[in-house]
């Protein structure tokens, strides 16, 4: 296996172009080195990002623009994030122990598409974007609910790097919140629900974003819960709905966590949750 | 005898500050010249038929020293892996146990061949391309199965897979259960643990040809036993061997018996002429490193409905593993102290040992007893709720209260006060404002839960006066040798192995006190067979304060001993006028004419010593005690369920124990912290699943076999209360599985407590929110 480091994006794009599926790409290296130890891949180039300068950057005006050597120590502990997108905050905090939020990076646990990572869910939310960029296919964006399309398979090609996450501004009455269920705090969420409420002015329900961790092979964005709120004014009885609506919608797999029905059940009560936590109910 | 100083002194662990600075020298971080590595390759099936093994595309690999098979070993490898006379008086077959499989695998990870190579990954490739044809064979899982007639067997050198089966009859049972009013009945599961320590297993094994020298270092608790069985299996004298356990980073019980890995690293090193070493992935750990635990009780209770305990029946089967573990059967404890701290008419039990496709059981931080306290812990409280009493009154009419205390097997408790651990417990925890809030918060659909544990343990072992019946001629004493060098500072060896208990402190308080110096003159050393006494036990049982550190006391009162008939000889005084005060002697009413123990040391090197005494100033001893210690305790847990989830919110945790006098309490209080995390873990959180079908392990790794971290601990409130052992000078009892013993109890109970409302009377562990949640479910109907 070769060790690669590239200084330049353009000459990273160059070598994944040259070696497609038999490279792979590392940035913080926290999910792909214990692939690489259990022998579960066996790339024969990896790509290292960490000389490439660019990006390091996490950029604030308006939205917010995260490199993909961006660590989620440095989200997580951002002033500015934690002020305007609090939901991406709690999900980085939630991600696993410190020493891992220091090494690992937000896109690359984007990347690895694991369903039962923290940030996805808070990035459906957020109604964040992934961009990706390729050498013959130059640059695309992708909405994050998008993104997720199986167990640790993402929309991006193999010749694509996912080079940044943008958030945009969130609306000014918006309320949030990212709830995660874990054996214990340092593991994957069994369940980790986010949410994004705005209320106009009647109390009534006028947007709904709800991304759920868990539920799927994948992360998704439970769309049947938040139709239920739209135009609703929350009641105990109305989130009680959405939750079982969530928990309709998902299809959780059975494992040494839980079975599929017990996963259901904390899909329903941990949507009904977050959605008390953002109404500052919970 | 000098004043006590030191004993009892809050004082920081010497060993932590090299520790802590990652200082610290375990087998790893050792490297000897011309070093090699192995990889050991494991059987991927839990049971099969070793029909070929090619071992040539490995060979040719790059920087490969040597690949051995079972039978490249048979010139320097002979016998097969001890299983110890052990407590069970009647065994059946016990299948061999070889360091590598050669016809048979019965377990998922049993070494086939190794792989010997330059670096550690040249012999991780190696291991890779050895080529193993197996014919798959059932695999035996389930325990009761494994009893049925026709069921495969889990081992072709057992008929039956029964390891052992044995009654234990504790008085008159029957005439027990005649005066029952009341009888309660509960299966209690008790899931695999994986001891996990933070070290994983690892050897270093240099054999010198020329010198016919072979040094093994190796990360185990009892390094002298070690020399023994690799003398045995080598055939060498144990004079050629020397085993050292460095820094040993815990073992939990699961390193007090040797593994194939040991010989086979020594094996490896007299074939290859090289030096092998061999570190164990965390995978290997979880895999083939022995479990604790594994076995399912079945209890019957007998009471009156005034809540007086009249009868006990115990019935265990033992999840032994493929091969039955060294010290296995020690596990039957859980039977022998099942009584725990109350004074049951009579107490039965039967132990069946069953072998399984699984690696083996062994000892695991309470080896028995926290089976034991765990059980007669829920049979109390069933009774209690059958009866409708209270819990902590039930236990306090039933608790023994005389001492010495001789239990239905003919163990002698030796002194204890239980009463005062329980109430102490309660009051710290405000336990009557405690159930005057659970009713209010039941009111509103909330429940909280107070689950209390009281229990007595059996540690120091142990006496051979006792253990001779079923030991054979194995005694389990302690050694130490106390060497006062010319100036009088002191080198203390002790037979007692830390890995984690901190005895360069505490033996060195021992050692500090019983000569009247202060600690910085004391030099404590262990783990190493070519130094101090020639045997040696090690640590586990909590035992070697009790043994270990009486060795060190005796060893000083030795010394103490000689100094002073010295000393009387330099005073030209009577011995029986000398005074040994604060580190030197005078004559009694001359305080101010005092000879240093200095002094005297140098004295005892130089000329003009009285007539017959020879130079020198050492001693070694040995101790031999006349019983087991026994600690005991209460502890309190409370929790909240949610029963929407089946979510378990820890809240408090209270525990006061007693483990006789105190040589250093801030150890007391780490040893009881970490005993509490490990037997909350078995309650909540820890379980090593196998597949029915397959016998695979399926948790194999800290991500799915789940090991709490201190986010998942509340706040501990520790006490103590002090009731000193009669059974040695010092009055000290164990201390190192006090913790994990009552912790179960405790927080099961606060859950049954908890539940109480749903009609639930006993849920079984690790409980889970899945599993909790599915009975609430059920319960409600």
């Amino acid at each position: 296996m070769k060790y690669l480091e590239p200084s330049t994006l353009e000459e990273a794009l160059d070598l994944l172009d040259e070696h497609g599926d038999t490279a792979k790409v590392i940035a913080g290296g926290q999910s792909l080195l214990i692939l690489l130890r259990e022998r579960l891949v066996t790339p024969e180039v990896l790509i290292g990002l960490s000389a490439i300068e660019p990006l390091k950057r996490l950029e604030i005006n308006g939205e917010t623009r995260i490199g993909a050597m961006v660590t989620h120590a440095a989200v997580e502990q951002d002033a500015r994030i934690s002020e305007r997108w609090p939901v991406l905050a709690v999900a980085e905090a939630a991600v696993s122990t410190v020493q891992i939020r220091n090494r690992g990076t937000l896109c690359g646990n984007v990347a690895h598409g694991f369903p039962t990572a923290d940030p996805p869910a808070a990035l459906i939310a957020c109604d964040a974007s992934v961009h990706l960029v390729s050498k013959r296919g130059g640059q695309r964006l992708v909405a994050a609910e998008d993104f997720f399309i199986g167990l640790m398979e993402t929309a991006a090609r193999p010749d694509e790097l996912v080079t940044a996450i943008t958030l945009p501004a969130q609306p000014p009455q918006a309320r949030g919140a990212y709830l995660k269920y874990a054996t214990r705090a340092l593991d994957f969420a069994i369940v980790g629900a986010a949410c994004r409420l705005v209320l106009g002015s009647d109390g009534a329900v006028l947007e709904a974003r709800i991304g759920l961790n868990g539920a799927a092979n994948h992360t998704l964005r439970a769309r049947e819960a938040e139709r239920v709120l739209i135009g609703e004014r929350p009641t105990p009885v109305l989130l009680e709905r959405a939750g079982q609506a969530a928990a309709l919608e998902s299809s959780p797999l059975s494992d040494v966590d839980g079975s599929e029905d017990y996963k259901r059940r904390i899909i329903a009560v941990y949507t009904r949750r977050v959605l008390m936590r953002a109404l500052g109910e919970g | 005898m000098a004043v006590s100083t030191l004993i009892g002194a809050r004082i920081q662990r010497r060993e932590d500050p090299r520790l802590v600075a990652g200082r610290g020298r375990y087998v790893d971080d050792i490297t000897v010249p011309r070093q090699t590595h192995m990889a050991v390759v494991r059987s991927p099936h839990a049971h099969a038929r070793i029909k070929s093994i090619d071992v040539a595309a490995a060979a040719a690999g790059p920087g490969v020293v040597a690949v051995y098979t079972a039978s490249d070993f048979k010139s320097v490898l002979h016998g097969y892996l001890p299983v110890l006379p052990t407590l069970v008086p009647e065994k059946r077959s016990v299948p061999d146990q070889f360091a590598l499989a050669e016809r048979e695998v019965v377990y998922q990870g049993e070494p086939v061949a190794v792989v010997v190579a330059e670096s550690r990954y040249q012999a991780a490739d190696g291991a890779a391309r050895v080529e193993v044809e197996y014919e798959q064979l059932p695999a035996v899982v389930d325990l009761e199965k494994a009893l049925e007639a026709g069921s495969p067997r889990a081992n072709e050198g057992s008929p039956d897979n029964i390891g052992w089966e044995a009654d234990f009859p504790g008085g008159d049972i029957e005439a027990a259960f005649a005066e029952a009013e009341v009888v309660v009945r509960q299966r209690i599961l008790q899931q695999r643990l994986v001891p996990s320590a933070m070290e994983g297993r690892a050897v270093l094994a240099d054999y010198d040809p020329f010198e016919n020298y072979l040094t093994v270092w190796t990360s185990t608790q009892i390094p002298h036993f070690i020399r023994n069985f690799l003398s045995a299996a080598l055939d060498m004298p144990e004079s050629s061997i020397r085993v050292v356990a460095p820094d040993v980073g815990g073992g939990f019980g699961s390193k007090q018996r040797p593994y194939p890995e040991e010989y086979l690293a020594a094996g490896a090193s007299k074939l290859t002429g090289r030096p092998v070493k061999w570190i164990e992935s965390r995978t290997e750990n979880i895999q083939t490193t022995t479990h604790g635990r594994g076995q399912i009780i079945d209890i019957e209770a007998a009471a009156k409905r005034d809540g007086t305990l009249l009868g006990l029946k115990i019935h265990q089967l033992l999840d032994v593993g493929g091969y039955q573990g060294v010290f296995g059967a020690v596990q039957v404890l859980a039977i022998l102290v099942g009584g725990g701290c109350y004074t049951w008419g009579a107490v039965s039990g039967r132990s069946i040992g069953v072998l399984t496709n699984k690696v083996s059981t062994d000892p695991y931080r309470g080896a028995g007893r926290p089976e034991a306290t765990h059980l007669v812990e829920r049979a109390v409280d069933l009774v209690a709720r059958e009866i409708g009493m209270d819990p902590a009154e039930l236990r306090r009419r039933n608790f023994v209260t005389t001492f010495p205390f001789t239990n239905p097997f003919g163990f002698v408790y030796d002194s204890g006060d239980y009463s005062k651990t329980l109430d102490r417990a309660l009051e710290l925890c405000g336990y009557q404002e405690l159930r005057r809030r659970q009713a209010e918060l039941r009111e509103q659909g909330r429940y909280l839960g107070i689950g209390l544990s009281t229990y007595v343990e059996i540690c120091g072992f142990g006496p051979s006066a006792a253990t001779v019946g079923v030991t054979g001629s194995v005694a389990f004493t302690e050694s130490a040798q106390v060497r006062v060098l010319p100036t009088g500072s002191v080198a203390v060896f002790t037979g007692a192995h830390a890995h984690g208990q901190g005895h360069d402190t505490t033996f060195a308080q021992i050692a500090a006190d019983g000569l009247g110096l202060p600690l910085e003159l004391i030099h404590l050393r262990h783990g190493d067979t070519a130094q101090g006494p020639a045997m040696a036990c090690g640590t586990y049982g909590s035992r070697s304060l009790a043994v270990g550190g009486m060795a060190v006391h005796k060893a000083c009162r030795e010394v103490v001993s000689k100094a002073r008939k010295l000393a009387a000889h330099l005073f030209e005084a009577a011995e029986e006028d000398m005074v040994f005060e604060a580190g030197g002697f005078h004559v009694s009413g001359h305080p101010d004419r005092v000879k240093t123990f200095g002094e005297v040391a140098a004295a005892a090197y130089g000329a003009g010593l009285p007539e017959g005494m020879e130079p020198g100033l050492e001693a070694v001893s040995y101790f031999d005690p006349p019983n087991f210690v026994w600690p005991f305790g209460a502890h309190v847990c409370v929790l909240e369920v949610d029963p929407e989830t089946g979510g378990v919110d820890l809240q408090r945790y209270v525990a006061v124990d007693d483990c006789g006098n105190v040589i250093n309490p801030m150890i007391v209080d780490g040893q009881i912290h970490g005993g509490i995390v490990q037997g909350v873990a078995q309650a909540l959180f820890e379980e090593a699943v196998y597949d029915e079908e397959t016998g695979q392990l399926r948790t194999t790794t800290f991500l799915d076999y789940a090991v709490p971290t201190a986010n998942e601990i509340p706040e501990l409130t520790l006490d103590r209360t002090v009731t000193p052992s009669p059974t040695n000078e010092l009055g000290v009892k164990g201390i190192g599985e006090a913790g994990t013993i009552p912790a179960s109890a405790a927080v099961i109970n606060a859950i049954c407590d908890a539940l109480a409302p749903f009609g639930i009377t006993h849920v079984d562990m690790p409980a889970t929110p899945d599993r909790l949640w599915r009975q609430i479910r059920e319960a409600r109907g």
